[in-house]
């Protein structure tokens, strides 16, 4: 099977020569197509510029990212992004929010209709497509995001700690949908996230990423079955990745 | 800008009855005012050479308007204000965006801008007068150097406070150039960038009015202060109700431009 996205010997380094500092230092990783895969890492390791570089937003210092062997040289039209960040625009309704990616590419208007109320039937918001985002909850504001990228067909996801604004039970809930979605969908998913339990609970493999100058530690695979139960998420495999992961963070950030 | 949104979509959500009674609220208000003044008038408590009973301005603006004098000064002063209001958005629009673009000059700029707007500019008119003479044509630059500054300072300040993951997002797209500035930096600011127009046209109004008041070149400006001249206080009050009319219409021409182009969001 080809390879869907390749990280190979990526550097990141901001700041003028003599002030510059080193962010991310050869970063390696290859994804598979219709894989789910988390970035983890301590806080400020760089984890969303990583994913930014993958996106096309950030150039590499040095090193390659490429998409089926092509290198990313910016915004690729196979890829679509969620954001951490309440990122709807707020003057629209939440079909016309979902419409936004396809109406910015062109797509003709009864089919940007019929898609975006696919997408938010998908996202089980039906009903709510005449609302605005200030009308909805944090967590459907994020089901709107995620519907807004998938209306655009992309075949890689690439989400930077979408449901990290939200409170410890939607987040769940949250992770739940998106398993149901990605199954539905069978996109490829690069999900960045700061939770540990997050990243066990929706990924087929985590990218443990080290302290600055960061770089790609560990590849942890996350051998549950799917579709994840919250015993499978209590179980001993669990428990030990968890306790795995929880001892290169405590060795990464210098903690006892 | 959650706030836009909810300042959008608010408005939308308001109960009608709820804006009914507010309306009627400010026609009680409204008329109740007038009432008590008109009593205050006719019972001698206030001199009819400083307030005039408004029963008798609604007379005279009646009267008025069948008289050549005040459709030529409302002529000249509409003239001037509707030049001076196109060039202020002209300016104000170009002195925006230059200051959006350049954040040094920016910076640099920001705090006279807004300390400008905020002096009252209209008492260079001497300089202006000496350059360009007691014409329309002193009095349409100045209003619209007056109505230019809060547009371009507002212009400035509502694409600066863009938040930035609707930026983000815009790249994300491969959105650049005028389709970002149609489908997210407009939208984004149009709640500042009216407030700015507001303003502007507001001062440019001003400027209009008082520069035809202080250098007798003609308009409505000029008409008050010869009214004012002669003691004719319910002539001046007339004039300064059809002054109120132009501002109002020109403000309802604003608000209904800003929800033509909010709906095309």
């Amino acid at each position: 099977m080809s390879v869907s996205v390749s990280i190979e010997n990526v550097s990141k380094t901001f700041g003028v020569p003599g002030t510059e500092f080193v962010a991310i230092k050869q970063a390696d990783a290859q994804i598979q197509p219709g894989e789910f895969v988390s970035i983890l890492g301590p806080s400020g390791c760089g984890k969303s510029t990583l994913l930014d570089m993958v996106a096309g937003l950030a150039t590499p210092s040095r090193g390659t990212v490429s998409i089926h062997g092509q290198p990313v040289t910016g915004p690729d039209e196979r890829m679509a992004m969620v954001f951490q960040q309440m990122s709807l625009l707020p003057w629209r309704t939440i079909q016309a929010n979902v419409e936004f990616g396809l109406e910015v590419r062109g797509v003709g208007e009864a089919q940007r209709r019929r898609t975006a109320r696919e997408m938010i039937d998908l996202v089980g918001l039906n009903g709510f497509e005449e609302k605005y985002p200030s009308q909805l909850s944090g967590g459907m504001n994020q089901r709107v995001a995620i519907a807004r990228a998938l209306a655009l067909d992309p075949e890689i996801l690439l989400m930077d700690e979408p449901f990290g604004a939200l409170d410890e039970q939607t987040r769940r809930i949250m992770g739940i949908e998106l398993l149901r979605i990605w199954d539905k969908s069978g996109k490829t998913i690069v999900f960045v996230t700061h939770s540990i339990s997050e990243a066990i609970q929706l990924s087929d493999r985590i990218l443990l990423m080290s302290s600055r100058p960061s770089t790609i530690r560990e590849i942890i695979d996350v051998p549950l079955a799917r579709p994840r139960s919250i015993e499978d998420l209590s179980s001993e495999t669990a428990r030990d990745i968890e306790l795995r992961v929880w001892k290169v963070l405590l060795e990464e950030t210098g903690a006892k | 800008m959650a706030t836009t949104g909810s300042l959008l979509a608010g408005h939308r959500a308001f109960p009608r009855n709820s804006k009914r009674s507010q309306k009627l609220g400010q026609l009680i208000f409204v008329v109740g005012f007038f009432l008590i003044l008109e009593l205050l008038v006719r019972s001698g408590i206030l001199n009819r050479l400083i307030i005039a009973e408004p029963s008798r301005v609604l007379l005279r603006l009646w009267q008025d308007l069948f008289t050549q004098e005040l459709w030529t000064a409302f002529l000249v002063t509409f003239w001037e204000v509707g030049v001076a209001l196109v060039m202020s958005l002209l300016v104000g629009l170009v002195g925006g965006g230059l200051l959006y673009h350049y954040s040094t000059v920016r910076k640099a700029l920001q705090p006279v801008l807004v300390g400008f707007y905020s002096a009252p500019a209209i008492l260079l008119y001497p300089v202006f007068m000496t350059l360009l003479g007691p014409n329309s044509l002193m009095i349409i630059t100045m209003a619209t150097i007056m109505g230019a500054v809060p547009i371009s300072v507002n212009l400035a300040i509502g694409f600066g406070g863009i938040d930035p993951i609707l930026l983000k997002l815009g790249r994300s797209l491969n959105l650049r150039g005028p389709r970002l500035m149609g489908k997210i930096l407009i939208p984004a600011a149009t709640p500042v960038l009216f407030a700015g127009f507001r303003m502007g046209l507001t001062f440019a109004l001003i400027a209009v009015i008082g520069l035809e008041f202080l250098t007798y070149s003609g308009g409505l400006g000029r008409l008050i202060s010869w009214r004012y001249s002669i003691f004719d206080s319910e002539g001046v009050y007339a004039a300064i109700a059809i002054v109120c009319c132009l501002a109002m219409a020109v403000n309802y021409a604003l608000g209904v431009m800003e929800r033509r182009i909010v709906n095309r969001f």
